[in-house]
């Protein structure tokens, strides 16, 4: 079996943290954005190329409604937004994926379309998952506006005045977007057709281009409009401001299979926040610029989760703990303290009696003031290819794998209703993945395959009553329904953070621990849940501007804090 | 043959969920899904091969006859009968070929193959009617006749070339209808209660 693992062939002497541990639901919901999150991973390229954004078409009426398109130039490819906006009435606007029209309707668009282009994408891209469209189109999606605040915005701008900052502060975007297609839906093209763009053909890379381009978007239509409604008192947005709106995103339960179904990807996602987390904490000694900079950093950290407030009574406890013990830590991490040998792998181990959420910000930390160690594993985050299925491996080794990296699944009771309480599920209506009550809903012999522990338990189990010296080839003759289980067993033997090592049946299990999880890895922040399989975030919220992406600092905004006017 | 243009991913999703509804496992499913896509993106009729496949047979083991070196495979169920011969040619376990004595779905068998090739880097070979082909290379007219075929490894690895700077693939119009009617088998109906609870979000959202 070749050898696939991707971003640690490298001999650390700090191991890095085992998956049993950092695979869990509880760990995983705890994560937070790192430098190594894709939106980070974008706009530090865009910012080394230089990249300039134009806005060759601009047919928006005095009301916000028409067309326009925003192009920039990455790796020598040419990539344009293709906007629309429309009218919506207030009983059609609805996050849900089974929504039928939205504020806004966009494409990113392989190279510069022409007004034949333009005409067709508007007769689709409002219709979303009804339209059709080609393989020159990359990316589809389409927001809301955040209304109230989009109208206060308006308002305020129309009047010369600036927004209220504490709205900007509690909502901080002013649209939000629902759903953010890509790799083959509805006719756009396949992930292939990326392959060789350099970054762009990365994990989400082109996804991410696209929601900066419409956070651009939402600053020149709230101008516009405001512009319109009174030219003669008109005030454009003050840049601090308008540089802590992001954009809006609300996820629901669509993210959460990705996670199972990739499990290569995922695997290097994990294994490279891991691998820079083991680097940083082998460092002996820190310079004084880097101590500056993670004290600096704990500050702003500190602030940000001052700002950070939800309504969800489960993670607005969380944030009132990790606020607490942020406090406690930076009383400890002085300067003089981390001046000590081994300053982050002590910085690490105070966090470790402290919550997860405490413990994963220390990691985010970490990585934060060390760009020169990590930034380079972004690379071997951004593809992966699964693991062949090797028929020739013995059932007897095929059964060490399950032992081995399986023990949290081999030992759940699945007879006990508790543990198979959830099922999966894809619902018609616009085929939206969804979760049922196995013993109350119909629909539970449809559920889709996200029991990998049930799965591998029903394996491991007729393979302790099949002939040891069979090979794979062999036993999936006799066992056929064990195919899908045999692929994530050898995969998980190269791959070691592949799996979630949790039920995702039980009772217990929690879908926004795994939505919190994939969008940590975007670099969203401001996690703002809304059920246990519901959040809303905020996407690129600090991020630079267009014309703010060649700038030496551009790379500065995590955990983004509204800055006080000079 | 009337046509429509698709994504490569919407024809593995769709050609899975069409094995799904058609019986077979997640796991097999998936291979079946990666045979249509690797048929298609060589402009050949996956998506009525994989239809073919299912009217054939279903999940359930196949017993294959040894004869030496050889792993001999009767009639029907040409998923599950494709699937367990490759398996057996790849495993090193002294299977030197497998021969269909009877294929009902030549072009499934092709197309399991060629997935596999692709993904393990081999060089499958597939002799029809005496003419021993590169399953990458070869002539989908001739395979599409077979009524017998036998499959051994080649000795040079084969290039992976092939579908990944394809937009899309042209599909049999009646057969994608076929299967995305298949398809919509392995989705839930939708209900109030589902509509409410299943996502867990609100139905409007005009905050």
């Amino acid at each position: 079996m070749s050898d696939r693992r991707s971003a640690k062939a490298e001999v650390s002497p700090v191991p890095l943290r085992a998956p049993d541990e950092v695979m869990r639901l509880s760990r995983l919901g705890a994560f937070y954005p790192t430098r190594l999150s894709f939106m980070r991973t974008l706009i530090r390229r865009l910012n080394r190329d230089r990249a300039r954004v134009s806005r060759p078409v601009w047919e928006i009426d005095d009301e916000g409604y028409g067309r326009a398109v925003y192009s920039i130039d990455v790796d020598g490819h040419r990539y344009s937004l293709a906007a629309f906006s429309n009218r919506l009435s207030a009983e059609q606007r609805t996050d849900r994926v089974i929504a039928e029209a939205w504020d806004t309707s966009f494409a990113l668009f392989d190279g510069e379309p022409t007004a034949a282009d333009l005409d067709r994408l508007e007769a689709n891209a409002p219709r979303q998952e009804a339209g059709r469209f080609e393989a020159t189109e990359l990316v589809l999606s389409r927001a809301n506006k955040s209304v109230r605040f989009f109208d206060h915005v308006v308002e305020r701008l129309a009047r010369g005045q600036q927004p209220d900052e504490t709205l900007v502060g509690s909502v901080g975007y002013l649209m939000r977007t629902t759903a953010v297609y890509g790799n083959g839906k509805f006719g756009i093209a396949d992930r292939t057709r990326l392959a060789d763009r350099g970054l762009i053909g990365g994990s989400f890379q082109a996804e991410m281009l696209t929601v900066w381009m419409i956070r651009g978007f939402s600053h020149d239509l709230v101008e516009h409009i405001a512009r319109c409604r009174a030219p003669e008192t008109f005030v454009p947005l003050e840049r601090r401001l308008r540089r802590h709106l992001g954009i809006g995103n609300a996820t629901g339960l669509g993210m959460a299979p990705f996670l199972v179904t990739h499990p290569a990807l995922f695997n290097n996602w994990v294994e490279g926040r891991e691998t820079a987390l083991a680097r940083v904490r082998a460092a002996p000694m820190s310079e004084p610029d880097v101590i500056a900079r993670a004290t600096e950093l704990m500050d702003r950290a500190e602030r940000h989760l001052g700002q950070w407030s939800v309504d969800d009574h489960r993670q607005m406890a969380r944030i009132e703990t990790v606020r607490r013990e942020w406090r406690e830590l930076r009383v400890v991490a002085t300067a003089d303290w981390l001046s000590s040998p081994l300053p982050w792998q002590r910085l690490f181990d105070l966090a470790a009696d402290r919550s997860a959420e405490c413990q994963e910000l220390v990691v985010a930390l970490l990585l934060e003031c060390h760009g020169n160690l990590v930034d380079d594993l972004a690379d071997n985050m951004m593809i992966a290819s699964e693991p062949a299925l090797d028929s020739s491996m013995s059932v007897d080794a095929l059964l060490a794998l399950c032992r081995t990296h399986f023990g949290w699944a081999l030992d759940i009771d699945f007879s006990d209703r508790s543990e198979t309480h959830l099922f999966w599920y894809v619902s018609e209506e616009k085929l939206e993945p969804r979760l049922g009550n196995r013993y109350e809903e119909a629909g539970a012999e449809l559920e889709i395959p996200l029991d990998i522990g049930r799965q591998v338990q029903h394996m491991a189990r007729d393979i302790g009553s099949a002939d040891r010296d069979l090979c794979v080839a062999e036993f999936l003759i006799k066992h056929p329904q064990h195919r899908h289980a045999v692929r994530r067993v050898q995969g998980v033997a190269q791959l070691p953070y592949a799996e979630i090592r949790d039920n995702l049946l039980g009772r217990d299990c929690l879908p926004i621990d795994m939505l919190r999880c994939k969008l940590s890895f975007f670099g969203a922040s401001k996690f703002d849940p809304k059920s246990d399989r519901w959040t809303r975030i905020t996407l690129y919220q600090g991020a630079p501007l267009f014309d703010e992406i060649a700038d030496e600092n551009a790379d500065d905004w995590w955990l983004p804090v509204l800055t006080c006017r000079q | 043959m009337s046509t429509v243009k698709r994504s490569l991913n919407e024809i593995f999703t769709t050609l899975r969920k069409t094995a799904i509804a058609s019986g077979y496992s997640h796991g097999v499913a998936e291979e079946i899904g990666r045979a249509g896509v690797w048929l298609c993106a060589r402009g050949q009729d996956g998506a009525g091969s994989v239809l073919a496949a299912m009217s054939a047979g279903h999940e359930s083991p196949v017993t294959p006859r040894f004869e030496g070196a050889a792993a001999v495979f009767g009639p029907g169920q040409p998923a599950m009968a494709g699937l367990a011969a490759l398996d057996l040619l790849l495993s090193g376990r002294d299977i030197q070929q497998v021969r269909f004595e009877t294929v009902d779905a030549p072009m499934l068998i092709a197309g399991l193959a060629g997935a596999r090739a692709r993904e393990t880097g081999l060089a499958v070979i597939a002799e029809v009617g005496g003419v021993a082909e590169n399953i990458a290379e070869c002539d989908f007219e001739r395979i599409e006749q077979a009524t017998a075929m036998t499959l051994f490894l080649g000795g040079r690895p084969v290039s992976v070339e092939g579908d990944e700077h394809i937009d899309g693939a042209e599909v049999g119009a009646a057969a994608w209808a076929a299967c995305k009617k298949l398809a919509a088998r392995t989705h839930v109906p939708a209900s109030e209660q589902s509509r409410i609870m299943g996502a867990g979000a609100n139905l409007t959202d005009n905050d």
